[in-house]
């Protein structure tokens, strides 16, 4: 999967489209440790064309939001397709997406 | 009438993609909405991934039988392996009013496929796990 990265300033949008399975979400943790490197204050993944994402994808999701959020930064879901928003919901996360 | 369709995975990480591009044409062969279709999607990952992660004592090569089924507005999925025997629906649901801080990160795949299906059904046979996973279309 190609993960599209728009960068301003210190905020990183990353978005991931299609299925967000295992080796998805290892890519994404990729992604997001190579942001929080470059010092990365806000993270949003955007999950609009994604059209699933497995427990792999949440327990990446859920580990850097708890990361970034113990320092007082940013790390939130943004824009999540009907199928992405469903599954949050199934496992109880949707303070994952942003508001 | 039924339509059947039957195929054989590897153990490995890019035999899943492989199983979900068979699903997907079958889905839309038979004209399975998106959203049923995503549901099944995911009960069919967190359960492959289950097997390929905790199901084999060895690093040998290993066998997963798929079968997708669709009679009487039911979709039917079996898969079978020859992994440790392994019963999911004997796992406890995660506590999903726990504060976010709080969460486990485990045992949330087994929870997707309980809700992502209308039923779910073990077996073991053989020295097989078979799980049925049954969905209304």
């Amino acid at each position: 999967m190609d993960i599209k990265k728009n960068i301003t300033g210190d905020s990183w949008e990353l978005l991931m489209a299609g299925r967000v399975d295992g080796p998805a979400a290892n890519q994404l943790e990729v992604e997001v440790l190579a942001a929080i490197r470059a010092g990365a204050k806000a993270i949003y993944v955007n999950l609009a064309n994604a059209t699933f994402l497995c427990s792999a994808g949440i327990r990446v999701l859920l580990q850097y939001h708890r990361q970034m959020k113990g320092k007082s930064l940013v790390f939130l879901v943004t824009r999540p397709s009907t199928e992405v928003a469903a599954t949050l919901e199934m496992t109880g996360f949707p303070e994952l997406v942003e508001k | 009438m039924t339509h059947q369709l039957d195929l054989i995975l590897l153990n490995r990480e890019s035999e899943i993609a492989r199983g979900q591009d068979q699903l997907e044409q079958f889905a839309a062969a038979h004209h399975i909405p998106d959203r049923k279709l995503h549901e099944v999607q995911v009960a069919l990952e967190e359960h492959l991934t289950n097997i390929l992660h905790y199901g084999y004592e060895d690093h040998g090569d290993h066998e997963i039988s798929i079968g997708f089924g669709l009679a009487d507005d039911e979709l039917r999925l079996q898969v079978q392996d020859d992994g440790r025997a392994f019963n999911p629906l004997a796992h406890p649901t995660p506590d999903l009013s726990l504060q976010l801080e709080q969460r486990p990160v485990g045992g949330l795949g087994i929870h997707m496929i309980r809700k992502s299906v209308d039923g779910v059904e073990y077996r073991r046979v053989d020295g097989k796990n078979i799980l049925m996973m049954i969905k209304r279309i």
